[in-house]
Order: structure tokens, then C-alpha cells, then sequence
């Protein structure tokens, strides 16, 4: 990679890298690919992996609903992410977040190690049989913490709760005037129209637009393409932008909008291309809330 | 129908009617493939009516335990990912979505409102008050076995608490999928219990393993919608409880509905018509079509034949297609056959059902401790 291109990822990713957290930014390398999720069982949960060009990632280990979502079996996954030196982890090399709002805790530990946050996966839309690779327990990669129950230890839910109170905070003060407008982004998987995990940010919007009584509330829906470790660019599917706009207008409308408020979508059906280090931000809905 | 599987019609009009004040557009077309009853094509009553009618029969739901099953929740539901509960029109309140199978109703008031119409073809509406009696009276109920043939009195001092009625109007709602808080609670002290015959001792140990067949024992979860896809991966590995979470019912704590595959081809139960057999087949069977923008049904894709679509013909969607709202698990014993559409006729059938699906391997030790634990809940 020529020089100056490669400080300007740098400077880039930077920020990034910062947010994960346990990645040496220097050592960083991006990877992005589409693969068959592989399923590798351990004495108390079980892994998942994935494979590109004859080399074996660890994306995370199975969890409680909420946070990183695993793989699902059935179909391809793609995978967005950053190489760690850590130790290997079920016979795969570690892949960590490349700092998305998709990240909520850690996802365990191996060896006494903290597991990084996990790389961003969107489980691609339609089916593929082909994927269903299902490894047995294997002794050598019995190493996950914590060993748990059938559901979550006490532990796990208090954490859960302290997040679940972190999230929702304080109650904010009512805004004073004058007001300005503001943007709120939702973030999606991958050829989703389903913001499973940014939707808090739908109740923030409308949560402004009711404290200022806004003159209108506009959801803005993004098209977006990923740029992959080989080069190619993967496009969302045509209608994405338009499936999200209409989900997210049909979800403010049961929710309801104060007297006065209008509602207005606008699609942006043009591809937002991928450059391969944050791709995830373009996959996205933005809901401006004006005074 | 009734007789052989104890199901009743439910004729739904498609497409559905909205939903929080939102008109809702399918995201599929439903061809009937089968049609035994002839009421899918009847000219006046099917789906090609004036009046479009998708008529699917499903098993009764026990009017009992209600706290356990209708109650105030946060407003987005993990099984719809981006998508909020009903509200209950009376109190703005959005509701767990738990009381019917295909969860259209919010609450015991709009369920008693529809049921007025559809089933007893009321031609007034309710007063305010009666809706008031109906739903004292119905949220006032207990029921759970109170006795077991083999096990003797499931209600005796000392007993298990998560057993019995009296328990039930007790305890409170919760999470109970975990080692802190159990959601049928303990049966050790029935391993064994002082004053047992040696067929009570021989039972109640059965019971106590069953229980702990449920609670503890991993198998990989697979290719169920609203389970494996509400964030924890396809497998996983987990335990009965993990789905069946909600303390004393079983139930799931959030919006129930799940596509196990009791109503969707390839795992529901089919009679497979032949000249030489008297068995015939009996239930309706629906070719769904998505459309070539919806998301596709998770494990089935978009073309699925099921006998009820499920939840999909409340919420029009592809994924929901064959999902259907757990029910709780009391007097199981008195209540057969089993699944929405009866298609398990014994306790052991249903046990059967979930070893094949999901590929468990339960020994028959295992199923007979299973199948007894769940008689006596």
C-alpha cells in the first residue's frame, strides 16, 4: 500500500480504533468479507467463526438476545471487522469491532482474556442452504467464560439491568427555546430494514419533537455499499432505502406524532459507495426533527 | 375437527386489518392448496369472497393464570426487532400480545369486545360494565393439576411451590430461565418425601428428573424465527427453559410467538392421503408467496406451506409465517391434544415432537420423565 494512502486510512481509522478499545491501531487490519458462519461448540458456549481465504476468524461466542447478534445458520454472513493480535480463540484469529454503534458489552471471556467487542455481522437476507458447518466440541478450545446456566447468571442480569439503566439515563431536561433542529441516526445490518439495535434513537427523535412540539420530523433512509477485502463493491439491495424509510414511518406512526407535527420521508436510493473502513455508518436512517 | 384434535374455525380477514391505526399491506399471497373443509373456497365465506376470509382451526386457549399472560410492556418488541407492542385502545397501554395464538388481540377487553362478535355474534356492543365483569372474573382464575393419578396430591403441605393453584395466585410474573430463579422453582424435596407409597416415590423422582430434563438439559436450538433470531444465533445451545422462560407458565416473557414449525411444512404433522388408509387429512394447507421485496420467511425462505400462517396473517409479514404464541403449561394433563392445531394427541407426542425436531436424542428414560413432569404441572 503506497505510503500516503496507508496514514490516510490511518488517520481515519484512528478515531475508529479508539472506540474498540483493545485494538493497537498500528497493527489494525480491516477485513470485510461474505462467508459461510461456522458453528464450533466448546464445554459451555459455543463459538462462531468464519472462514476467508483459507484462514479461520473467531467473530464471538454465543450470548443473550441484545448486543452483538451471532450468525445465523442458513445463511451467509457478512463480516466487518478488525484483525487483533490476540490469542487465537476456537482455532480462529480474533476479530474486534472497527468501532460501530452496533457495540453494547463484551462479549465474555477466553482464558481469563477479555473477549474484544465483536465485528459488525449482518446476517445477509436470503437463504443459503450450504451454510450449515456444525463443529463439535473440541478440548483444545474449552477455554470460554463464564460456564453458565440455561439462561443468564445473576451476574449477567445485573450487568443487563445496569446497562438497560445506563441507556435509558437520567431524565433529561425539557430543551429550552430557542430550539434548533437536530439529527438523530439509526444504524442498520447489512440489506436490513429492521434497526433492531440503534431503535432507541426513535424515541430520543420523538422524544425532542414532543418537548418542542416540532413543526415537522423527516426520516431520511440510506442505500449503502460495502467495500470488500477484495476489492469488490457489494451493494444493498435496490428497495433498501425505501423499506426502511417506510418501516421507520410506519413504526413513528403507531407511536403517533404530536398535534401539528408533519411527518415527511425522503429516499435516497442512490448508492452511498463503500471505502471499505466505515461502511456501517452509510447503511442508515436519519431523523431530523425541526423546530 | 373437534372431536378428533379439539379445534375450533377462526376465520380471519385478509389482507388484515390495521393494526395502532396503521393500514397493514401483506407482504405475501396466499394460495389455498388444500382445502378439506371447504370453508377457504367457499364462494361466500373463503378467501376469494366478497369478503376475503383466510379460516384456520386452532385449539382454545385456557382463560386462567392471566396475570401471567396479559401485561404492561415497554413499547418495541424483541420478536418484531424494530416494531412496537399493541397498545390496549382503553388504557394507551402497550400490552405483552401473549393472550391469543396469533397474539391479535392487546388485551382482555378487546379480546372479550371480539369474541362477542365473531364467536357469539352479539349484535350490541358490550356496556363498559359487563366488560368490567368479564374481565374480573377472568383475571381471578387459577388452575394448575391439583392431583396426579400416579403422584398423589400436588397441592399437600410442603410440596413443590411451583405446583398448584394457590401457588399460582401467589407468586408473581418473571424471568425464570435462570439458576437464581427457576421458573417452576424446585422439586428436590420430592426425592423422596416422608409418608410416600413406593408408585408415589417412583413418580415424584421421575418428575423431579423431568423437571430438570427441562431446566438444564442443552440441546441445539434450531431454525426457529423469533428465537434464534432475536440476537442469539443459529443454533444455540440451550435448554427448553430458555424459550419456555416466564415463571410458573412457561410462556415467553416477551411477545410469544414463535416459529417452531408445528403448523409450517416440513416439521408439522401431516396426514399423507393415500387410497388403502382411512385416515384422512384434515386441516387446510396454504402456499404462501412473498413478495420479491419483503424479507423472506428466516428458515423456510419465500415460498411456505403451512396449515396457519400464524401470526402472518395479523402482522402481513413473510417472517412471521407459521408463528405462533406459546401457550402456558398448566393442566396440561386435561387438556390434550397439544400445539395449535392438535397435532400432538398425547404429552409423550409433544415430547416426540420437540426430540425429532430439534434432533435432541432424549433417552426414554429422559421422555418419561419429561412427559410426567409436565402432567403434573
Amino acid at each position: 500500500m503506497p505510503r500516503i494512502l496507508s496514514r490516510r486510512l490511518f488517520n481515519v481509522a484512528l478515531p475508529l480504533v479508539l472506540l474498540a478499545g483493545t485494538v493497537d491501531a498500528a497493527e489494525s487490519q480491516r477485513l470485510g468479507f461474505v462467508a459461510c458462519p461456522v458453528f464450533q461448540d466448546t464445554n459451555t458456549v459455543p463459538c462462531w467463526l468464519a472462514e476467508y481465504q483459507g484462514e479461520t476468524y473467531f467473530l464471538g461466542i454465543q450470548t443473550d438476545s441484545g448486543g452483538w447478534t451471532p450468525p445465523l445458520q442458513g445463511h451467509q454472513v457478512l463480516v466487518e471487522g478488525i484483525v487483533t493480535a490476540q490469542p487465537r480463540v476456537c482455532g480462529g484469529i480474533v476479530l474486534a469491532s472497527p468501532g460501530s454503534v452496533f457495540d453494547k458489552r463484551p462479549s465474555g471471556k477466553s482464558a481469563g482474556v477479555d473477549l474484544p467487542q465483536p465485528p459488525v455481522i449482518s446476517t445477509m437476507r436470503e437463504l443459503d442452504n450450504s451454510c450449515r458447518t456444525m463443529l463439535p466440541e473440541n478440548p483444545r478450545y474449552n477455554t470460554l467464560e463464564p460456564r453458565r446456566g440455561p439462561g443468564p447468571g445473576n451476574a449477567q442480569i445485573a450487568g443487563l439491568q445496569q446497562n438497560a439503566n445506563a441507556a435509558r439515563g437520567a431524565p433529561a431536561d425539557a430543551p429550552k427555546p430557542p430550539f434548533v433542529a437536530k439529527t438523530f441516526e439509526l444504524h442498520y445490518e447489512f440489506d436490513s430494514e429492521l434497526a433492531g439495535l440503534t431503535i432507541n434513537k426513535l424515541q430520543e427523535a420523538l422524544k425532542y419533537a414532543g418537548d418542542i412540539k416540532a413543526k415537522s420530523v423527516e426520516v431520511v433512509s440510506y442505500r449503502a455499499s460495502v467495500k470488500l477485502s477484495n476489492g469488490k463493491q457489494l451493494d444493498e439491495i435496490a428497495k433498501i432505502a425505501e423499506l426502511r424509510a417506510k418501516e421507520l414511518a410506519n413504526v413513528i406512526r403507531m407511536f403517533g406524532l404530536p398535534t401539528g407535527t408533519e411527518l415527511k420521508v425522503r429516499v435516497v436510493a442512490v448508492v452511498q459507495p463503500g471505502n471499505g473502513i466505515d461502511d456501517w455508518t452509510r447503511r442508515r436512517s436519519d431523523i431530523i426533527v425541526r423546530p | 375437527m373437534l372431536l378428533n384434535r379439539g379445534l375450533i374455525r377462526v376465520g380471519l380477514q385478509w389482507p388484515p386489518k390495521p393494526r395502532n391505526g396503521v393500514p397493514t399491506e401483506p407482504e405475501f399471497t396466499i394460495e389455498v392448496v388444500r382445502d378439506p373443509t371447504g370453508c377457504n373456497t367457499d364462494p361466500v365465506y373463503g378467501l376469494n369472497s366478497a369478503k376475503p376470509t383466510v379460516s384456520v382451526y386452532r385449539r382454545p386457549r385456557i382463560a386462567a393464570n392471566l396475570k401471567y399472560i396479559n401485561y404492561e410492556v415497554g413499547s418495541f418488541n424483541a420478536k418484531r426487532l424494530a416494531m412496537i407492542n399493541d397498545r390496549d385502545p382503553f388504557t394507551g397501554k402497550y400490552m405483552s400480545m401473549n393472550i391469543m395464538s396469533d397474539a391479535r388481540e392487546p388485551s382482555l377487553r378487546t379480546q372479550a369486545i371480539s369474541a362477542s362478535h365473531d364467536h357469539l355474534q352479539v349484535k350490541d356492543e358490550l356496556t363498559a360494565d359487563t366488560l368490567d365483569r368479564i374481565v374480573n372474573f377472568e383475571s381471578q382464575i387459577y388452575a394448575a393439576q391439583v392431583d396426579s393419578h400416579t403422584g398423589g396430591s400436588l397441592v399437600e403441605q410442603g410440596g413443590p411451590d411451583g405446583l398448584g393453584p394457590h401457588n399460582l395466585e401467589k407468586q408473581e410474573r418473571g424471568l425464570g430461565d435462570n439458576f437464581g430463579t427457576p421458573l417452576f422453582h424446585s422439586f428436590a424435596m420430592w426425592n423422596p418425601a416422608p409418608g410416600e407409597t413406593s408408585g408415589q416415590r417412583e413418580f415424584r423422582a421421575s418428575v423431579a428428573r423431568g423437571h430438570d430434563v427441562f431446566f438444564k438439559r442443552p440441546f441445539y436450538i434450531s431454525d426457529t424465527t423469533h428465537i434464534n433470531t432475536v440476537g442469539m444465533g443459529n443454533p444455540m445451545k440451550r435448554t427448553c427453559a430458555t424459550c419456555h422462560n416466564s415463571n410458573m407458565v412457561g410462556t415467553d416473557l416477551s411477545a410469544g410467538w414463535v416459529d417452531v414449525g408445528t403448523t409450517n411444512l416440513p416439521y408439522a404433522r401431516v396426514t399423507l392421503d393415500n387410497p388403502w388408509s382411512e385416515e384422512k387429512t384434515e386441516l387446510p394447507l396454504f402456499k404462501i408467496t412473498c413478495n420479491a421485496d419483503a424479507r423472506p420467511h428466516t428458515f423456510l425462505g419465500r415460498v411456505i406451506y403451512t396449515q396457519d400462517p400464524g401470526r402472518a396473517l395479523i402482522s402481513g409479514r413473510c417472517v412471521d409465517v407459521g408463528s405462533i404464541v406459546m401457550g402456558q403449561f398448566r393442566g396440561l394433563a386435561a387438556r390434550a391434544p397439544y400445539f395449535s392445531n392438535g397435532s400432538a394427541a398425547t404429552l409423550r407426542d409433544l415430547v416426540d415432537f420437540y426430540d425429532r425436531r430439534f434432533n435432541i436424542g432424549y433417552t426414554t428414560q429422559e421422555k418419561e420423565d419429561l412427559t410426567n413432569f409436565l402432567s403434573v404441572l
